[in-house]
């Protein structure tokens, strides 16, 4: 029953996907970088602080809206303008970058811009000021040579001598002398009374009244939702919501389609007996001697198969194996009891004792085998995926593994990325052991308890 | 006679699943003919492309030249044998392989620049030897006790709880348990490497040497072992079980023999064919390696060496360990197979 819930519970999340994330086209919204801009990178799940003990900052995106129009001044055709936006700093340890995004409808030359950030204590720092190159610029405050020189500046100045190595983050440090340099400690907004905000100012200098600016600034945080971000700044949430449901359709099927064609195929084998029996097992035998996984890498290795390809050529290779040898065996003691003689002495037909005598009595082994292949094929296409043959597109849960694997989140201990995607396979997996466990019991009847 | 009838059906039925599955081998690894396409279109770009860097080529008229690239082409075609029909081809790997020519690799090469395909897979073959061998044999004994201690507490909860655990780690491959550990043990507790098989540079001592690579193996092998024991003890409770409730322990057990003769001679006898030929399988088995675990703890064994040589195209290693698998596999059961033929009369009559 639990194991039934458990499942239950993953497929309605599933279902919330739609609502969780609006866009239209998942798949391709997952595999487009532009979408994923604005969120952090390789940001842990908000849940995270619980055993930390400290507030991790969240992501602050300052739409163009939040920037208020505090001045305009036109003189003959040009146009002076001064936007402010605040924002409150509450977390205890320092955001993860910090990018403006500016973007400008100009007629002829591009506007003159300052960009100015504005401490709770008061201190400003000019980060930018310059005629644009391009109606798209962006700042990358973190990474930018100039910018993070105008900060060491900043910091040369208030503190008295310049930090070891310059980076965006003392924009947001307390300034107690010099010795805050080596270990920085955040300057949090509401830490002076009365709570002062931080600030950004842009000013612009149009060149021509019509022309207009867009500005957006977003401060990263360090965690990010359910399940944090990967490497490529994507919602791990939502790739472990839309995996799940591929994931868990291709172990279905897969397991379905095998299990019911050997146990089939075993259970004709025996019935019919002479020469179909004799084909069966020599087939049956080549099968389970060729190396299954190679011939599968190497197939997806040469074609690069889609998920639903994949499966196609993992059943192909499935269609024999060691279930029709169960069944096979069971089908053959079934075949000497009296209940079929006595079918067989009514005149029923081969084909009918096949199917109403002997093939109920195997379905119960065959459904409890189907219950235990599914998450072995889950784990296959994961296996696959490690090795770089998964589904080009498809947010599948072994693609996520893969892509923490291959961004090497195991050894720098990026543990979301890996144990989330993980957690759920394994989860799966305990809720398929879970429904198997008392049909094992069932099936088994000599092994019950003394 | 009809047991000397049914061991030639048996080796004669078992031989030809071999040659079947080695055929099936070769034609996928040489990708249905696609592989030859590539090597055909690799040999015309060397060509063309040496004799456009040749001067004294520069003059000739494009037809002269183009002639003279075709028959150079068709030359080192025919030296390698690409001119003849695939299926052809198909034949003549089949038999080298069956005879147990291996060849020569086509892009693999051994850390001593042997080409032999027997050199380089040699040379993966003790590492891949020493972790899952030695693996496959600690859960194997660890499984059997297990199991033994379980079929006697059978319906208790170290039993029930032991049931579930071999279920699930039945399911979950080690590779799987691999990530989990590197992540706790290599990362967190930094107790282990992560993964190779020596540090970086290697220690110069034999002493040193030997235990660097132990200290390497501990996280793979431990990861082995726990991936397979707990499975390992539930079918061997399971067959202990099954034959404690056959009739002749019962009339033991009503004759008052003492429990210990009936554990061990009616109860361990009878359940040893089923237990001896896992341990065989499985000793078999171990000797391919795992290709994603040594993926995962980056061992260079016979596991990698397969996946390097599917990645690289490289047909002739592919089916080298591929034969050599099917060989050790078909000889394990035909020797099972044999010995259970001569020691249970009831096999014989059931075919």
């Amino acid at each position: 029953m639990l194991g039934v819930s458990i499942l239950l519970f993953l497929v309605i999340l599933s279902l919330f996907v739609p609502l969780y994330f609006p866009q239209k086209d998942v798949v391709k919204a997952w595999n487009d970088p532009l979408h994923w801009i604005k969120y952090p990178r390789l940001a842990a799940p908000e849940w995270y602080e619980i055993f930390v003990g400290k507030k991790l900052p969240r992501n602050i995106i300052l739409e163009d809206d939040r920037f208020n129009q505090i001045s305009l001044r036109m003189v003959s055709n040009f146009k002076y303008v001064k936007r402010m936006a605040t924002f409150n700093y509450t977390y205890d340890d320092f955001p993860s970058d910090f990018v403006i995004f500016i973007n400008s409808h100009y007629s002829k030359s591009p506007p003159y811009v300052a960009v100015e950030f504005i401490r709770p204590d008061g201190d400003k720092v000019k980060l930018f000021s310059g005629s644009l190159n391009s109606p798209n610029e962006t700042l990358y405050v973190s990474t930018d040579m100039d910018i993070l020189s105008k900060i060491s500046d900043y910091v040369a100045k208030a503190c008295g001598r310049p930090p070891r190595e310059p980076n965006f983050i003392y924009l947001f440090a307390r300034k107690e002398g010099s010795a805050t340099l080596e270990r920085p400690r955040v300057l949090k907004s509401d830490s002076s009374s009365p709570p002062r905000p931080y600030k950004i100012l842009i000013s612009t200098l149009f060149y021509n009244k019509n022309d207009t600016l867009k500005v957006e600034a977003v401060i990263y945080g360090k965690v990010y939702g359910l399940a944090g971000t990967d490497d490529k700044r994507r919602d791990i949430l939502l790739g472990v919501l839309w995996g799940t449901p591929v994931s868990l359709a291709f172990g279905l099927i897969g397991a379905v389609i095998t299990v019911m064609f050997q146990a089939m195929i075993g259970s004709l084998s025996a019935w019919y007996g002479g020469k179909v029996d004799e084909v069966v097992q020599r087939v049956t035998d080549t099968f389970m001697v060729l190396p299954f996984l190679p011939i599968l890498i190497t197939i997806s290795f040469i074609y690069r198969l889609s998920i639903w390809t994949l499966l196609e050529v993992v059943v192909l290779l499935s269609l024999f194996g060691s279930i029709t040898k169960t069944a096979r065996s069971m089908a053959l003691q079934i075949k000497a009891e009296q209940y079929i003689e006595a079918a067989i002495s009514y005149g029923a037909s081969k084909r009918r004792v096949l199917i109403f005598y002997i093939l109920p009595r195997v379905l119960p082994y065959a459904f409890a085998n189907m219950v235990i292949t599914v998450p072995a094929y889950i784990f296959l296409e994961a296996a696959l995926s490690l090795l770089g043959l998964g589904d080009p597109v498809l947010p599948t849960l072994g693609k996520l593994l893969d892509n923490a694997y291959e961004g090497g989140a195991l050894y720098h201990g990026y543990w979301w990325w890996i144990l989330i995607p993980a957690g759920v396979i394994l989860l799966i997996t305990i809720a398929f052991v879970l429904i198997y466990y008392p049909l094992d019991k069932i099936l088994n009847p000599r092994l019950r308890e003394r | 006679m009809a047991s000397s009838r049914y061991f030639i059906k048996t080796v004669v039925s078992r031989l030809l699943t071999l040659v079947l599955a080695v055929y099936i081998t070769v034609i996928v690894a040489n990708a249905g003919g696609y592989i030859d396409v590539i090597y055909k279109n690799q040999i015309r770009f060397a060509v063309q492309s040496e004799i456009a860097r040749n001067p004294s080529f520069a003059n000739l008229p494009p037809e002269v030249r183009d002639k003279f690239i075709e028959e150079r082409v068709q030359a080192i075609i025919h030296s390698r044998g690409l001119d003849k029909p695939f299926i052809v081809r198909t034949l003549i790997y089949l038999r080298d392989a069956l005879t147990l020519n291996l060849g020569r690799a086509l892009v693999l090469r051994s850390a001593s620049g042997s080409s032999c395909v027997r050199d380089i897979i040699l040379e993966r073959l003790p590492q891949t030897v020493l972790l899952f061998t030695t693996g496959t044999i600690i859960y194997a004994v660890l499984g059997i006790y297990l199991g033994l201690y379980m079929a006697r507490s059978a319906g208790k909860l170290f039993d029930k709880a032991m049931t579930f655990f071999a279920m699930v780690t039945s399911v979950v491959p080690a590779w799987f348990f691999g990530i989990f550990f590197i992540l706790l043990f290599s990362f967190y507790l930094r107790l282990f490497p992560s993964g190779g098989l020596l540090s970086v540079p290697p220690p110069t001592t034999p002493l040193g040497y030997f235990a660097d690579i132990l200290y390497h193996m501990a996280l793979p092998l431990f990861t082995w072992v726990f991936t397979f024991f707990g499975y390992w003890a539930y079918i061997t409770r399971n067959i202990v079980i099954q034959v404690s409730e056959d009739d002749h322990v019962m009339v033991a057990r009503a004759k008052g023999l003492p429990e210990k003769l009936v554990l061990f001679k009616y109860i361990l006898r009878p359940s040893l064919p089923p237990i001896v030929t896992n341990v065989a399988l499985a000793l078999v088995g171990s000797w391919t390696g795992a290709i994603i675990t040594e993926t995962v703890f980056e061992w260079p064994g016979v596991g990698r060496l397969y996946y390097e040589a599917i990645e690289s195209l490289d047909a002739p290693v592919v089916i080298g360990v591929t034969t050599i698998y099917a060989y050790l596999l078909t000889a394990t059961i035909l020797i099972l197979d044999l010995i259970y033929g001569i020691l249970d009369p009831r096999i014989r009559a059931g075919r």
